[in-house]
């Protein structure tokens, strides 16, 4: 079994895992950071997205082999030590969640999306934002996602 | 941390089981030392030390004030994790800020089923009972204190006051109040409705914190020590059997630890080979090696294409039909039928698709079960879990995590049975994972449907005669094949309206695909049919649709009203550019009221793309309007993903789709703006979680024939289903 040293929420990590492994599993079994989810396997629900140097991969279909020295960040690692992100901040500010079991991944993708553009237009949110929500919650969403646009502007 | 357990917690909950005539909750109920739940932040820590005060099954008030109120439903995604506080926390005038939530232990007593949107409707009156209750014992023994009469004493956001102006926080009051027998929960006065602090405002639920931050823990989520994943290969035809399998190659993976054959069990257990291993990833490349030869069974002919033929072919023969119910209105003398108005309606087969696959963790030992589960369910998952394992069924405990999404599905105990199963073989904890796949084509699926309608409406449009024949698989007989009425759970509703003279009748088709509940059961059906047949009554009859409703809603004020509202608020009237429509439909949803205005664009190329849906909403009393808000919201999506794109079907005995590439959900980019128009009384609260979903596919079809003057009968609408030359633009 490889070995594979990983940067993970600015902290490293060695684990022995089979080299097809994704990394979604890698963080939810072997590091134990559940709030990555699994959805499909396929790479077409976005439940669990994570960041490889501040952009958005989706983990399920990411062999851990292909991830090399690439800075991951989960949502555990989002936020500050006692701050939250102001994509977080934004999401309680507009109640997004219902079940809340996409909700992780989407906020990764929302959180990448601003680090490279800082005022999105609807049109940019609907590229970046592709993640499934069976809950419907879209339209919190794209509020959430346009009021930390401003927090961060200003 | 959701991932961090402690094993030596107690977990013990000493209930006092008197319950209360008529309200169905307990009092007297003792706190452990230090009881912690083990499924990780979804439950917290319940306040520890002797003088806790412990009025009902309900509260907990310590000393600090900190109240911890107990919620007996499962959350998923439609707010009950913060609804039902609020209602035990109004009657007894707690501070909201020093209130949150823990989950109920799965006892009976407290009723934990969770599903046909009901959590606030029928909690509504013990909650508020449990509430002023211990708003009544925290008076008592602030006025014992200050040795004057109770009559002088009122509350405030976790205070009593006397008139004098004193006051003692609710915690300084805890011990003392712990002494004093409760009083008849019959017997309490309950707020008037106009004087709610805390009931009907916009209030911010108590879970968001941790789901936006990946502390929230579901069932997935779960890790016990020594605790095996399983990966379970299932008979792709539904009733079907293992043949032969090799497990040599499964085995040699590593990580896996053992496979096990699972026999097939009536209904939606296939025969199954499942693969054991320390980790997921292990139990899903375990799988993949395995080399199974399945029996397929009698079944594995089965197609939806082949169903619908039948359906058709079937849809006339009377012969066939059982009569569900007929009703007739004998006050009103039979005028002459000016218009006979005759359509049929189709329904494929849909799956939940719920975010979070199934998954159960079970551990089993030779005195005792526990469950780890997204339950919707859970107090049946112990007595199955008991029946499994002939543990006494007050040795099974049901732990209820946060589920990522239930929608019906939730309601089924396939995955635990699993689960159980697994874990007693193997003497260790074992839980089930589900892949997108399995969930998808193991699902328990909304039935597939045929609706024909036959009316005679008088000259004013008002329906005489409202024939109303059902066709499709029987979720009746897929549960219990002997019943005597298929028609059951598929047939016999009444429309909303002024009809005269109804009938109802079933035609059973004959299937294996198992069938299920789905988030608003057959309301969903029927709101697409009834209410694009309301829809074509009223063009029959030359009247505007929002008008031909409202008369047929005469002496039904709130009921109008939501249909007024809604109209007036999308502009109803207002002219739309060539290739875009309006459409309206109304649903009563157990006197839940919901109308919805969908305004479609229809291009040739693109096909349907609904823009903007309009909502007006009266459910009573709003625990939370905001959200109810939300559930509107999710509703619309929810069944707009259903009328554009929903369809399972079946080949060669197995479901086709597979995956959210072949099973089309909406996502942010196609998805309309929604607004939600609220009306606000102080009736009975009503039920949120589903209404909004049945009008949804009527106002959408209904919108496509005002854009297009064509009318599509089927689900999901598809551009091929367009008469494209027709098009005027």
């Amino acid at each position: 079994m490889p070995s594979y040293t990983l940067q993970v929420n600015g902290r490293r990590h060695s684990v022995d895992v089979a080299a097809d492994t994704p990394l979604l599993w890698v963080v939810r079994d072997h590091l134990e950071l559940t709030g990555t989810k699994y959805g499909c396997g396929a790479g077409l629900c976005g439940a669990c997205t994570v960041h490889l140097d501040g952009s958005p991969a989706r983990s399920c279909t990411l062999p851990v082999s292909a991830v090399g020295s690439k800075k991951i960040t989960t949502i555990e690692g989002l936020g500050g030590e006692k701050t939250l992100h102001a994509v977080q901040q934004a999401w309680i500010a507009e109640d997004v969640p219902q079940c809340g079991y996409c909700q992780s991944g989407q906020i990764m993708a929302a959180a990448a999306l601003l680090a490279k553009n800082r005022h999105p237009s609807d049109a940019d949110i609907d590229a970046a934002m592709t993640n499934i929500c069976r809950c419907g919650t879209y339209q919190r969403m794209r509020k959430a996602i346009k009021r930390a646009a401003q927090e961060i502007g200003t | 941390m959701s991932t961090s357990h402690d094993d030596n917690v107690s977990r013990r909950a000493f209930l006092v089981t008197t319950t209360v005539a008529g309200t169905g909750f307990l009092l007297g109920v003792r706190i452990p030392e230090r009881r912690r739940h083990d499924v990780g932040d979804h439950e917290t820590e319940e306040p520890s030390g002797p003088e806790v005060f412990a009025p009902n099954a309900w509260v907990r008030l310590d000393e600090s004030g900190d109240v911890t109120i107990l919620v007996h439903k499962s959350e998923m995604g439609q707010g009950v994790w913060t609804a039902l506080p609020m209602i035990v926390a109004e009657e007894m005038d707690a501070d909201w800020r020093r209130v949150r939530a823990a989950r109920a232990p799965t006892r009976p007593e407290y009723d934990t089923a969770t599903g046909g949107s009901s959590s606030v409707r029928e909690s509504w009156d013990a909650l508020r009972r449990a509430g002023a209750a211990t708003r009544a014992m925290l008076i008592a023994a602030a006025a014992k204190r200050w040795n004057v009469p109770e009559s002088e004493c009122g509350t405030a956001a976790g205070e009593v006051i006397h008139k004098s102006g004193k006051r003692l926080s609710y915690g300084a009051l805890a011990r003392e109040a712990a002494r004093l027998t409760p009083p008849d929960t019959k017997a309490v006065t309950l707020k008037d409705p106009r004087t709610f602090r805390i009931l009907g405002k916009d209030t911010k639920r108590l879970d968001t914190a941790d789901k936006v931050t990946g502390k929230a823990s579901f069932g997935i989520d779960v890790k016990q020590p020594g605790m095996l994943v399983a990966v379970v290969a299932r008979c792709p035809t539904f009733a079907g059997k293992v043949a032969r399998v090799d497990d040599r190659k499964a085995l040699g993976v590593a990580g896996v630890r053992h496979v096990i054959t699972l026999d097939p069990i009536p209904r939606n257990h296939p025969g199954r080979v499942a693969v054991l291993a320390d980790d997921t990833w292990s139990a899903m490349q375990g799988r993949r090696a395995l080399d199974i030869e399945w029996d397929f069974g009698d079944q594995a002919s089965f197609s939806t294409e082949a169903m619908w033929e039948d359906a058709r072919r079937r849809v006339n023969d009377d012969s066939a039909a059982t009569v569900n119910r007929q009703w007739a209105d004998t006050t009103t003398t039979q005028a002459t039928a000016a218009h006979r108005v005759e359509a049929t309606y189709e329904l494929p087969f849909v799956a939940h698709a719920c975010m979070e696959p199934m998954n159960c963790t079970a551990s089993v030992t030779a005195d005792k079960v526990e469950l780890w589960l997204p339950s919707q369910f859970p107090e049946q998952a112990r007595r199955v879990a008991s029946q499994l394992t002939n543990v006494s069924i007050d040795k099974v405990e049901a732990h209820v995590t946060f589920l990522g999404g239930g929608f019906g599905r939730r309601a089924y105990q396939d995955f635990v049975m699993e689960a159980v199963q697994l874990s007693q073989k193997v003497g260790r904890p074992v839980k089930v994972l589900y892949t997108r796949e399995d969930d998808m084509q193991h699902d328990l699926y909304r039935p597939a449907q045929l609706q024909r309608f036959r009316a005679q409406l008088d000259a004013a449009g008002r329906p005489l005669t409202w024939d109303n024949r059902v066709v499709g698989p029987s979720t009746e007989l897929w549960w219990n094949p002997k019943s005597a009425q298929p028609g059951r759970r598929e047939a016999g509703e009444e429309p909303p309206y002024d009809v005269v003279t109804t009938k109802n009748d079933f035609v059973p088709v004959s299937s294996p695909v198992p069938l299920g509940a789905w988030r608003a059961v057959q309301n969903g059906q029927n709101g697409f049919c009834f209410e694009s047949f309301m829809d074509e009554c009223a063009h029959v009859v030359g009247m505007d649709p929002v008008a031909y409703r409202i008369a047929r809603l005469a002496g039904k004020p709130r009921q109008q009203a939501v249909v007024s509202l809604a109209a007036d608020k999308a502009q109803w009237s207002a002219p739309l550019p060539k290739g875009r429509g309006r459409g309206i439909a109304f649903f009563d949803y157990d006197g839940t009221y919901v109308a919805e205005v969908a305004e479609v664009t229809v291009t040739r190329r693109g096909g349907v793309h609904v823009d903007r849906v309009v909502c007006a909403v009266d459910c009573g009393i709003m625990v939370n309007p905001d959200t109810v808000r939300a559930q509107v919201e999710s509703a619309v999506i929810w069944a707009t993903t259903a009328a554009l794109f929903g369809e399972i079907t079946i080949k060669d005995g197995r479901t086709v789709q597979s995956n959210f590439n072949d099973y089309r959900v909406l996502k942010m980019a196609d998805s309309p703006v929604v607004e939600v128009h609220l009306v606000r009384n102080t009736e009975t609260p009503t039920g949120m979680g589903e209404p909004a979903v049945p009008p949804l596919a009527a106002a959408i079809g209904n919108a496509i024939f005002a854009a297009t003057g064509q009318r599509l009968r089927r689900l999901p609408f598809r551009l091929k289903d367009l008469d494209l030359a027709a098009l005027d633009y």
